[in-house]
């Protein structure tokens, strides 16, 4: 718990550092914001080529071992603590990564077997619930000074092409409505939007007043 | 309809590429396979296209298909301008 709220204010302090308290109040504190759920077929994923970056750059797992040997070098210590924060719970990551360090990363939570219950607690709120073989996928992070250049799209990708080489056959997540660059990202990539909803939050409180939305938009 | 194809070229050229300066593009190019519109240049052209327009580009709206060219920017600009979309 200890760890957990010094993870929480690193993160509080460095998004004030690198942003505005704007944008933190932005993530605390909401009303009726708008939610797309989303799903991909990993059937059907595109290309890796489609989104290359540098050559020195490559799609590696977070695993404990990596972390601990600090061989993932993060520009933002509060990344840091959530990776660790996320392996404790037992999500698993992907980090793009170069010489330099973290470009940016992404979690999973799998569903090995639907009856130990939700993967992940957003499922309740997005009403999505996935099976065994599925997998969640949240919260990605890009290190501000590596944003362009398709990062987002090339680091989202090469995750969902690595989930389908160990066997998953779906992924859901969702993005707000309202961040641009996200709604870009996951139509570029051509995932399937479900039902809209609309979530409330104030500061830490869970997300309340969950309202489904119209019939998805694309 | 008005073409303001060279209009939205001359701002991508010279606001959005600015790892390759002097980069010529025809209004057929793609931007996305470029890299130029990724989801950070998305945001940069909507915002220049609603504020040089006066129009509101919507959520609908932002699909690949109407980023992937200047050509296609342009057709956006002119179905938003004439109450198409």
């Amino acid at each position: 718990m200890i760890k957990y709220c010094m993870m929480r204010a690193v993160q509080a302090a460095e998004t004030l550092k690198h942003n505005s308290i704007g944008k933190l109040l932005n993530e605390i504190i909401y009303f009726d914001r708008e939610a797309v759920p989303v799903e991909m077929d990993l059937a059907v994923l595109r290309p890796l080529e489609d989104f290359a970056r540098q050559s020195d750059e490559i799609l590696v797992e977070v695993t404990a071992k990596v972390l601990s040997n600090r061989g993932l070098a993060y520009q933002m210590k509060s990344r840091y603590l959530k990776a660790e924060h996320y392996l404790n719970t037992g999500y698993r990551g992907f980090a793009m990564v170069n010489t330099e360090g973290v470009s940016g990363d992404i979690w999973c939570a799998v569903s090995t077997d639907p009856r130990y219950g939700l993967v992940h607690p957003d499922e309740s709120w997005l009403n999505i619930n996935c099976a065994k073989g599925e997998v969640y996928a949240f919260d990605m992070y890009l290190n501000p000074g590596k944003r362009g250049f398709n990062l987002a799209a090339a680091l989202q990708n090469g995750a969902l092409h690595a989930l389908k080489k160990q066997g998953f056959t779906k992924v859901y997540g969702f993005y707000w409505a309202d961040n641009v660059a996200a709604l870009w990202v996951h139509r570029t990539l051509r995932w399937k939007e479900l039902k809209r909803v609309q979530a409330s939050r104030f500061i830490l409180s869970k997300k309340f007043c969950i309202r489904s939305k119209t019939e998805p938009v694309a | 309809m008005a073409d303001y194809t060279g209009t939205i070229k001359d701002f991508i050229e010279n606001e959005m590429i600015s790892n390759n300066p002097g980069t010529i593009l025809s209004i057929s190019d793609s931007l996305i396979e470029n890299g130029i519109v990724d989801s950070l240049g998305v945001q940069v052209l909507i915002a220049y296209l609603e504020k040089e327009f006066g129009i509101s580009v919507a959520d609908n709206d932002i699909i690949p298909e109407n980023f992937d060219t200047i050509s296609s920017v342009a057709n956006l600009v002119n179905l938003k301008l004439n109450g198409i979309r």
